[in-house]
């Protein structure tokens, strides 16, 4: 019972060390900070580098949210596990969708094809 | 003291432990448990749009690049701020309460609150113009009525398709927020949450972090399409 009361008791006391209030305002400061990196990133010509850019600062900030701000940084085993599974089926979904549709090509007609095509009657001819 | 509750057993019932957990601490790992399976669904529920979003962006780049550019990207960067700061403000509220100051947590929860009207209204602006402006998803697709400089490629009605259910998807969750913490908010003015006690205010924190993070995303893949 003990170990399961130290992380719902948040006092001092239970020598779980908590963060303060400037804790977290130097946590959104930092947010901020990325929040202008993206916005001065996207205004920088890098040609096919500015979605992989915006998507890693995009992915930094939604991390530091995870972590600090939803308390996921020495949170139960099970709570990290659920976000990081969706977040594998989201990308599992996106990538799939685009491997496909980018290595999709016309199929060829094989040699003397014509021996086998359909008569308007449904016939093979 | 909390401790004392925790350590079951021959420890006085709190009033808010259900009959079917033993002790308060696992009572709040159940509910927490939940609402993280909730956010798993949900960033699910998204991943839809968000997989439909690349289909059309990686068929049509031109288009949507066209496209982001008559978004107004000075709104988007003020929506990020505002969101940025109701999640602090939130993460402050869940820091008050668990040291038992209910005043101080009424308080965030009221500017977090605030901060998703700002966020509803200037993301209303926002449709106002697109309406206006007849940048609309499909067949409502009409911009060259209404819009000055070169003319738009219809490909890009897939772009605005893709903004309006993201964003309108998004904003509802904005408005379930604004419902969720005004309920946490009455009941801790009520004085129903203690350092012991305060499972509903964690609980809607953490949905409405998940509010931000999915703008996180939005803000760059809507507004700043390179």
């Amino acid at each position: 019972m003990a170990a399961h009361a130290e992380t719902h008791s948040h006092d001092s006391h239970d020598g779980k060390k908590h963060h303060g209030v400037g804790f977290y305002v130097g946590i959104w400061i930092v947010l901020l900070g990325f929040t202008g990196l993206t916005y001065g990133a996207a205004h920088v010509e890098m040609g096919a580098w500015n979605l992989p850019i915006a998507l890693a600062i995009a992915i930094v900030k939604g991390t530091i949210v995870c972590l600090f701000f939803m308390h996921l940084w020495g949170d139960t085993r099970a709570n990290q596990f659920v976000l990081i599974l969706s977040l594998l089926f989201l990308i599992l979904m996106c990538s799939m969708t685009i491997a496909d549709v980018n290595t999709r090509f016309p199929l060829l007609a094989p040699p003397n094809s014509q021996r086998f095509m359909v008569s308007p009657r449904g016939q093979l001819e | 003291m909390q401790t004392d509750a925790i350590d079951a057993g021959h420890a006085p019932k709190e009033p808010h432990l259900r009959f079917q957990f033993s002790d308060s601490a696992r009572q709040f790992h159940a509910a927490k448990f939940g609402m993280w399976l909730f956010l798993g669904q949900e960033v699910m529920f998204f991943s839809a749009l968000f997989c439909a979003y690349a289909y059309y962006r990686n068929q049509f780049p031109d288009a949507f690049f066209r496209a982001s550019q008559h978004l107004n990207t000075t709104f988007g960067l003020l929506e990020t701020i505002d969101l940025l700061t109701s999640s602090l403000t939130v993460a402050l509220a869940i820091h008050f309460i668990r040291q038992g100051k209910r005043g101080l947590t009424s308080v965030m929860l009221i500017i977090t609150i605030a901060c998703a009207f700002i966020f509803l209204v200037m993301h209303g602006h926002e449709y106002a113009t697109e309406f206006h402006e007849g940048l609309l998803p499909g067949r409502f697709f009409h911009p060259e009525a209404h819009l000055e400089g070169p003319a738009l490629p219809m490909e890009s009605a897939m772009f605005f398709t893709c903004y309006f259910f993201l964003t309108v998807l998004h904003s509802i969750h904005v408005l379930i927020g604004i419902g969720v913490l005004s309920v946490v908010l009455a009941f801790n003015m009520r004085g129903k949450y203690s350092q012991a006690y305060y499972t509903h205010v964690e609980v809607g924190g953490l949905y409405w972090h998940l509010v931000d993070l999915i703008w996180i995303f939005l803000f760059p893949l809507l507004y700043l399409v390179t």
